[in-house]
């Protein structure tokens, strides 16, 4: 055990600012698919209820961009 | 092209020791064992010296044969059979057993047990998908060079008149971008069988006659757009893929050549429907589906096309005419029963000459003038009765242009052609059909809403389309590169401020739909990972995601699959869940409940509180959640403590009482038998003690001495144990166990529903009654992952809702299930997930 687990599958939302994220968690539609917060502009979501999360985030007058997987650091 | 997958002496073995003998003798070898004889002939089939010469002296109707089974990799001998005029010349038969007595095809090893001998192809060979197969060894395939065309001949004619013209709202290009588009609007759904829903398949019909497109035309397309790949099933919906944007983008010889390789490999056959509506089911029956029975038609018909020189005119008919030549039992004319399904008895030569002319003749003609005509590949004179293969169909065939390229440039190299468009300012594009790209076109179609069809139509730009662009992998820098090129004044400054908007809001909000997170215990351990990993993305102070995750001696948790449970019982009313185990879901469901601390290590505390507002909510329901939750089965206390606090226990009631103790339960009963006894006795407390009566000690002591048991006080308080201990242990065994059963996150079964188990987001038991009251409301079927006490595995199942019943000791919902065909009352926190289907009802 070296203090270190993996979390396979998981669906993340990220955000430019910090407040839509509060605006996120504070829906109550929205705050069932949601876990932790893994940053200030992290969250993670459930990978099954992605379809749900951008169907709410869509009619919440936002333009979710939905990526496969995370584009590695330049 | 694909060569056979099995080697030559895989397939010699299938045949038997004078078949092989047969082949021996073809090749002039002498050998006597089957074993010798597979040497002798696998030494032959492999030398490229003996192979060229057998090559050479293959007859046009061979090598056709050759190329039929290359092309497919194998195909049946009765398959081959059934296609004479793809290969031509009558002597079909004749031409396969040749091939096969040389072994320059083999037959298929599967399904041969060592038994194979030439008569198998005639016993075997009826049906188009079943018998022997055929196969071309690797060595051999390699060798063959592309056949000759078939033999046809029609004469040239003369032209009489002008060409007729393909307007663009007729050209099949234009056809299959409206299919594209309705597919983009609708995302027809399909049903187990593959087919599109009925009522999408209405919206479909709907949004394509709309745009001026037949229901023949959507079918065409449809089939054509399948064929190249632009529209895909994806989860049981039809969606369009980057594929139809490549489509879009490529020359149109291209367009047309992909367009057409999907009609001629499609194993749909709208265009038979269209001609035999009431023979339909017959016919399907007898052209079995990825056989080349199945798009004989078209490749006979593009044969016939393909012996044709480029530019020169000939009359439809002529060409009719030649099909029938090839093969007039193309449509299964000549068979007996086609006339029986056609009421004709025997099918008399005068009965086939106005059956071909009624239908097969039609056909033809359809598949020249409207088909054909409208993918662009031949002209057509002004009275339809004469035809020429232009430049694009010359390509598309693959056939040398000659001297029409010059003359029949494709209409996009005009040069000076006025402006495809007009932004306007208010967000409206007016596109002119006529000068439209088809890569335009797409793009509009992806991006604007269109809200006019017509010569001329009109899109409309909102933030939605802009998004929908995005997620079709079109650039927004890219579609307003294609405004500013083909629009007359430009883009409007307004519009371009709006788009810049647009593309910030864009931005604001990305949802990656499967990332690999590595958490660290502490943000040290963090800093350590990322100096060494400069590519591995950091999101905080203690999360790191890896592309490529390859901590395989990590513990790790798969969100593919339902969340493990990690609490664990503590002392009093609380609850431990060690770090290792939590996933990133549990804290915020955790929180729900009760108070939740964060321990030194990273693990959570939890602790149930009287005065704590989240447990006044249903008790049942917090016992739910922590039974999903809990490792185990979770003790008596925390659920008594639960319904205390929500008031539904009544007062422990106090009063002093005199007991009296016997030592052994024996005694006990018989002093109750005792009427003087059981007068004085106001109940029992357990096997060994009596309560007695307010003022009747005196009384009972008497009693008792005088059937001779001595009666002593003391002070001392007698237990009789738990009421367990009461029991008998026959008793004992019967009592229920509830740690016999243990949940652990099992891996859903291999069933076709696993992908769509998976699929299914899991909530708190407050959440799934809030969902189900809903779906009961509405009436609307819901889909659960159900984890049944008796099993480790998962099961989906699909219910009708009916009633929640949250009394009693756990909350529960009743309904009809689909799997057991009956109604079942399902716990809810088994329920690991779960989703309403809002497109149906019950």
């Amino acid at each position: 055990m070296d203090g270190t687990k993996v979390h396979r599958g998981v669906a993340l939302i990220e955000v430019l600012d910090p407040l839509v994220l509060t605006e996120i968690e504070s829906d109550p539609n929205l705050r069932m698919y949601l876990g932790d917060r893994l940053s200030e502009r992290c969250i993670a979501v459930q990978p099954q209820a992605i379809e749900e999360v951008v169907t709410r985030l869509k009619a919440l007058g936002h333009m979710p961009k939905v990526l496969d997987t995370a584009e590695p650091s330049e | 092209m694909s060569a056979s997958q099995f080697s030559v002496k895989e397939c010699l073995r299938g045949y038997t020791s004078e078949t092989l003998g047969v082949l021996c003798a073809e090749w002039a070898l002498a050998a006597s064992s089957k074993e010798s004889r597979i040497r002798a002939l696998e030494k032959v089939l492999q030398d490229p010296l003996h192979l060229e010469r057998a090559a050479e002296e293959l007859a046009p109707e061979a090598r056709r044969a050759l190329a039929l089974i290359r092309a497919n990799g194998t195909a049946f001998y009765a398959d081959l059979v059934s296609v004479p005029g793809l290969i031509g010349d009558g002597r079909t038969k004749e031409s396969i057993d040749g091939l096969a007595r040389r072994g320059i095809v083999l037959v298929s090893p599967l399904n041969l047990k060592g038994a194979f001998t030439f008569n198998d192809l005639v016993l075997n060979g009826h049906a188009p998908d079943a018998g022997p197969s055929l196969v071309i060894p690797a060595t051999i395939s390699r060798i063959l060079a592309d056949p000759p065309a078939i033999k046809s001949t029609q004469a040239p004619a003369d032209s009489d008149d002008t060409c007729k013209q393909v307007s663009p709202a007729d050209s099949m290009v234009w056809c299959v971008l409206d299919t594209l588009r309705a597919v983009d609007l609708v995302e027809p759904r399909l049903t187990s069988t593959g087919v599109i829903h009925k009522s999408d398949r209405a919206r479909l019909a709907s949004v394509a006659k709309d745009a001026g497109v037949s229901t023949e035309g959507l079918d065409l397309g449809l089939m054509m757009t399948l064929g190249t790949g632009a529209v895909a099933d994806a989860g049981r919906r039809l969606i369009t893929t980057p594929e139809s944007l490549a489509w879009a983008q490529a020359e149109r010889p291209d367009q047309i050549r992909a367009l057409f390789q999907a009609y001629l490999s499609s194993n749909e056959l709208p265009d038979v429907k269209l001609f035999y509506s009431d023979l339909f089911d017959s016919l399907e029956e007898a052209m079995p589906r990825k056989t080349l029975r199945r798009v004989y038609h078209r490749r006979l018909a593009a044969e016939a096309l393909r012996v044709l020189s480029p530019g020169v005119w000939y009359r439809v008919d002529e060409y009719i005419g030649a099909i029938r030549r090839l093969d007039e039992n193309v449509f299964f004319l000549k068979e007996h029963w086609r006339a029986l399904k056609s009421n004709a008895g025997e099918g008399s030569t005068s009965w086939r000459q106005r059956t071909w002319q009624s239908y097969e003749a039609r056909f033809f003609a359809w598949y020249l003038r409207s088909l054909l005509f409208k993918l662009e590949m031949i002209d057509l004179s002004e009275s339809e009765e004469l035809f020429r293969i232009n430049a694009v169909g010359a390509a598309v065939l693959d056939m040398d242009p000659g001297s029409i390229m010059a003359e029949n440039r494709p209409q996009e190299a005009v040069q000076d052609q006025p402006p495809a468009l007009i932004v306007q300012a208010d967000f409206g594009v007016v596109a002119y059909g006529d000068r439209c790209s088809p890569w335009l076109r797409r793009v509009l179609d992806v991006f604007g809403e269109r809200v006019q069809h017509g010569p001329a139509s009109t899109y409309r730009l909102t933030s939605s389309s802009i998004y929908k662009g995005e997620q079709a992998g079109i650039g927004v820098d890219t579609f307003l590169g294609l405004l500013d090129t083909n629009s007359a004044h430009g883009i409007p400054g307004n519009v371009r401020e709006e788009f810049s908007s647009w593309l910030r809001k864009l931005d604001s909000i990305t949802l990656l739909r499967r990332c690999d997170v590595i958490e660290f215990q502490t943000s040290e351990l963090a800093d350590t990972h990322a100096t060494e990993h400069p590519r591995a993305r950091r999101i905080g102070e203690r999360f790191i995601i890896e592309s490529e995750s390859n901590r395989n001696g990590s513990p790790y948790i798969d969100y593919a699959n339902p969340l493990p449970p990690c609490l664990d019982e503590s002392e009093g009313l609380t609850f431990q869940a060690n770090w290792e185990h939590l996933n990133l879901f549990v804290r915020r469901r955790l929180e729900d409940v009760g108070a939740v601390q964060e321990r030194e290590d990273g693990g959570l505390h939890l602790a149930l509180g009287a005065n704590d507002s989240r447990n006044g909510a249903e008790w049942s329901l917090v016992v739910a959640e922590l039974e999903a939750l809990a490792t185990g089965p979770i003790a008596g206390r925390y659920r008594t403590a639960l319904r205390a606090w929500s008031g539904e226990i009544g007062p422990a009631l106090t009063r002093t009482a005199t007991l009296v103790r016997f030592d052994e339960p024996e005694v006990c009963d018989t002093a109750l038998e005792i009427a003087e006894i059981a007068e004085q006795v106001e109940g029992r407390l357990g096997p060994r003690t009596l309560v007695v009566k307010d003022g009747c000690l005196n009384a009972l002591k008497r009693a008792i001495k005088q059937h001779g048991v001595r009666v002593t006080r003391s002070s001392e308080i007698f237990d009789d144990g738990p009421p367990s201990a009461w029991l008998d242990s026959d008793e004992l065994s019967d009592a229920p166990v509830a740690g016999a059963r243990r949940r652990q996150a099992a891996p859903l079964e291999e069933d076709e529903s696993a992908d769509q188990a998976a699929a299914l987001p899991s909530y708190a038991p407050r959440i799934v009654c809030e969902i189900l009251e809903d779906a009961i409301n509405r009436r609307r079927p819901v889909i659960i992952r159900y984890q049944p006490p008796w099993s480790d595995h998962a099961a989906v199942r699909r219910v009708n809702p009916v009633a929640i019943d949250l009394n009693g000791s756990a909350p529960t919902m009743n309904a009809y299930c689909h799997t057991q065909e009956a109604a079942r009352v399902f716990k809810l926190a088994r329920i690991a997930g779960i989703r309403v289907l809002e497109d149906e009802t019950f």
